[in-house]
């Protein structure tokens, strides 16, 4: 198999280009950090037991994702209104 | 216009779904069961519970079926644990949204009986459940309390 040819690059930045890559890795990095805190309480506010419960039926249900439920009533009120 | 609402078959991509809402748009997501096969019932009012007992128990006996009532944040929730056709689904919660008397006089959520009508499918919240009641088809209510086994109230 014949080496596969590579080329070295140096790329030279500004402390500008280089302050800007470090503030966007920044956020990136926060809103994988909120996704991660996020998944964790998520997972906290589902107790053991409703998981059992939710193995007994498993088979006619499917999840959903809603928003919390002051929003949705407050929607439901007005649509109803 | 209605609220974003995501529809998925497993509860990890429901977890997921609702992470990325949040994390993005910062959007306080609940996760939800759906189903067009259970009747699920709600009860907002704590203070009403013998009411709504009074109903599930009756819908128990109807449908010689197991029934769990289990403590939420604000109220309880019911599930009836006798899957029925999709029509007859259908056709329970339409009756119901034809009686608001009856969801008054039971303690049930009218506003949610009105939703699932509107859907096509019912869905209750499982954050923060508590198992606290369990309804055997004969109607007996057996109370179920942690770390001190069960006991018959009815």
């Amino acid at each position: 198999m014949p080496k596969e040819k590579t080329t070295e690059v140096t790329v030279r930045m500004t402390p500008e280009e280089k302050k800007e890559i470090r503030e966007k890795f920044q956020k990136e990095l926060e809103k994988y950090e909120k996704l991660k805190e996020a998944i964790e309480t998520l997972r906290k506010e589902i107790p053991e037991e409703a998981l059992k419960i939710l193995e007994w039926i498993e088979k006619y249900i499917w999840f959903t994702v809603v928003p919390r439920k002051e929003e949705e009533e407050e929607e439901e009120r007005k649509e109803g209104e | 216009m209605e609220p974003i609402r995501i529809n998925t078959k497993r509860l990890s991509t429901a977890i997921y779904n609702a992470a990325i809402i949040e994390a993005l748009f910062g959007w306080k997501m609940d996760i939800g069961i759906s189903s067009d096969r259970l009747i699920f019932l709600d009860c907002d009012d704590k203070m009403r519970l013998d009411n709504f007992l009074t109903f599930c128990r009756a819908l128990c006996k109807e449908y010689g079926s197991e029934g769990l009532i289990l403590e939420t944040r604000n109220g309880y929730h019911f599930i009836l644990l006798k899957p029925v056709p999709s029509a007859e689904h259908k056709r329970f919660y339409r009756v119901l949204s034809k009686r608001p008397e009856i969801c008054d006089k039971f303690a049930i959520d009218y506003i949610h009986v009105l939703a699932t009508v509107r859907r096509g499918y019912v869905t209750l919240r499982v954050s923060s459940w508590t198992l606290r009641y369990i309804i055997e088809p004969s109607g007996d209510v057996i109370e179920r309390r942690v770390n001190k086994g069960s006991r018959e109230i009815y």
